[in-house]
């Protein structure tokens, strides 16, 4: 196996970074503090490619390799502090764009994809609910067959990008006894009749990326808006899971790697008892942990992007790379605070934000208690939990 | 649940062959599903609805989809996952031996 990025691809992480610094920079203090979006950079981010970067080229995406797409990923988290608007696109990306090229018609694809690459749109996807959450297949949403049309009755709770999306994929239950396999996918637009979004949610963390409800009304579509076949929507949520955490980790791995640099730097400059912080082993212990976590998060990040550029099936995989990145994360974010004391704790920087904005890497995609059950179930240790 | 391709076995007359094969590949789908996938599912009826029993849940969809790409050397696209295939072992076993030909 080998991980290591073709000039080519380091080129492009490169080029990634230096657009980040130049048009992504600045404002997300006073953006997160307000809890609002960053259109501007979703525009920017758009026009650079970020929007269509595993995208064919025929819809006006970049059609870059996964292994090229996590490394431009990464290069972006290293260089943009705005997680929210991070968060957001790969929302946007994973959950909304990805399903729809897999498993999309033609003329699904033909419509939606060219808005969604070039930013005109913005997606998402609904599936959590008010009391099915982890246990995300338990829905009440329900989506009744009539003729050439479905309706849709339900709500649907903390959906990434909901208050600004112009369209969502909404999963429903078509056949409620069948279980997992009576799910079907629905792409509803902004607008339906019956369907409306509530207002964004205060969320501890990721605030500058809107989380609404959804409520669905006898909101009715047509049948052509049935993305895959009907009872396909587990096989549509289960292999956006496995992109999204394959992929969605990737800004945390470069984030890691920019707050390392930050508390290295910081160690060697910062003095106290006539000499620098990072000569205690209090602190260089710290910083060599997180450094060994880096490492290891970007091991098994592109562990697991190398199986899914062969078309591997990767659900245990993924679930370890998630459940390690986010974990990770959070812990390098609290060291990082600690280790910059007061000013670390000060809202004037941004360690304490990211500890709020990290902590939520562990509940979002599936908790890190659902990954575990992921990976013990393939250990067959226990059934249930995906 | 690892086991060998079975494609070096296959070929010759069809017919009986292939009966005896999608019989063949239905026992090893109740062994999977029996041992490892839903284990303390005991006897299954192989017209039995697994999905409506709740034999098979979310998760044991992708531990059966895993089994069977690696037990029978097959590829399973995700729009196939779709309860006509997976509903019954019987139809799991005509799934996979359909993929097989």
């Amino acid at each position: 196996m080998d991980f290591s990025l073709s000039d080519e691809q380091a080129e492009f992480k490169q080029s990634t970074i230096a657009f980040a610094k130049q048009a992504l920079t600045g404002g997300h203090r006073e953006r997160e503090a307000a809890g609002e979006f960053d259109r501007s950079g979703w525009k920017a981010c758009a026009e650079f490619g970020v929007l269509g970067l595993p995208m064919p080229a025929k819809y006006g995406g970049l059609e870059k390799d996964v292994l090229t797409c996590i490394a431009a990923l990464e290069g972006l988290g290293y260089a943009c502090r705005d997680n929210g608007l991070l968060f957001a696109i790969s929302s946007h990306i994973w959950t909304c764009e990805s399903p729809i090229l897999r498993f999309g018609s033609d003329a699904q694809k033909d419509k939606y994809l060219p808005g969604l690459i070039s930013g005109a749109l913005i997606g998402g996807h609904a599936m959590t609910e008010p009391d099915a959450g982890s246990d995300a297949f338990a829905m009440r949403t329900r989506a009744e067959k009539k003729g050439d049309r479905y309706v849709l009755t339900g709500r649907k709770m903390f959906i990434s990008n909901a208050p600004i999306a112009d369209v969502l994929i909404v999963f429903a239950t078509t056949d409620a006894t069948l279980g997992f396999g009576g799910l079907s996918a629905f792409i509803i637009d902004r607008g339906t009749p019956g369907f409306s979004v509530g207002k964004p949610l205060e969320m501890m963390g990721l605030r500058t990326s809107p989380m609404g409800e959804v409520v669905l009304e006898d909101c009715e579509v047509p049948v052509e808006n049935r993305l895959g076949k009907e009872g396909a929507g587990a096989a549509i949520f289960n292999s956006e899971m496995e992109w999204e955490r394959s992929c969605l980790f990737a800004p945390h791995v470069g984030a890691m790697a920019r707050d390392l640099e930050v508390c290295v730097a910081y160690a060697k400059d910062r003095r106290q008892f006539g000499r620098s912080i990072g000569s205690n082993q209090a602190i260089s212990h710290k910083i060599a942990d997180m450094q060994v976590r880096l490492e290891l998060a970007r091991l098994v990040l592109y562990k697991v992007a190398w199986l899914k550029a062969q078309g591997k099936r990767a659900p245990a995989e993924s679930a370890i790379g998630k459940l390690f990145i986010s974990e990770s994360y959070m812990t390098s974010c609290l060291d990082a605070l600690q280790i910059h004391g007061a000013y670390g704790y000060s809202r004037e920087f941004d360690f304490e934000r990211n500890v709020r904005d990290a902590i939520a890497s562990r509940i979002y995609s599936g908790t890190s208690e659902i990954q575990r059950n992921i990976i013990a179930a393939y250990l067959g240790l226990q059934d249930s939990g995906a | 649940l690892i086991r060998g391709n079975r494609d070096a076995t296959r070929g010759g007359p069809r017919g009986r062959r292939e009966v005896e094969e999608s019989v063949d590949i239905a026992s090893d789908v109740e062994r999977a599903i029996v041992t490892e996938i839903a284990p303390g599912a005991g006897t299954l009826d192989r017209d039995t609805n697994l999905l409506k029993t709740g034999t098979i849940d979310s998760m044991g969809i992708v531990k059966l989809i895993l089994f069977m790409e690696r037990s029978f050397g097959i590829q399973i696209d995700d729009e196939e996952v779709v309860p006509e295939h997976f509903e019954t072992i019987n139809k799991i076993a005509a799934f996979a031996a359909s993929k097989m030909k």
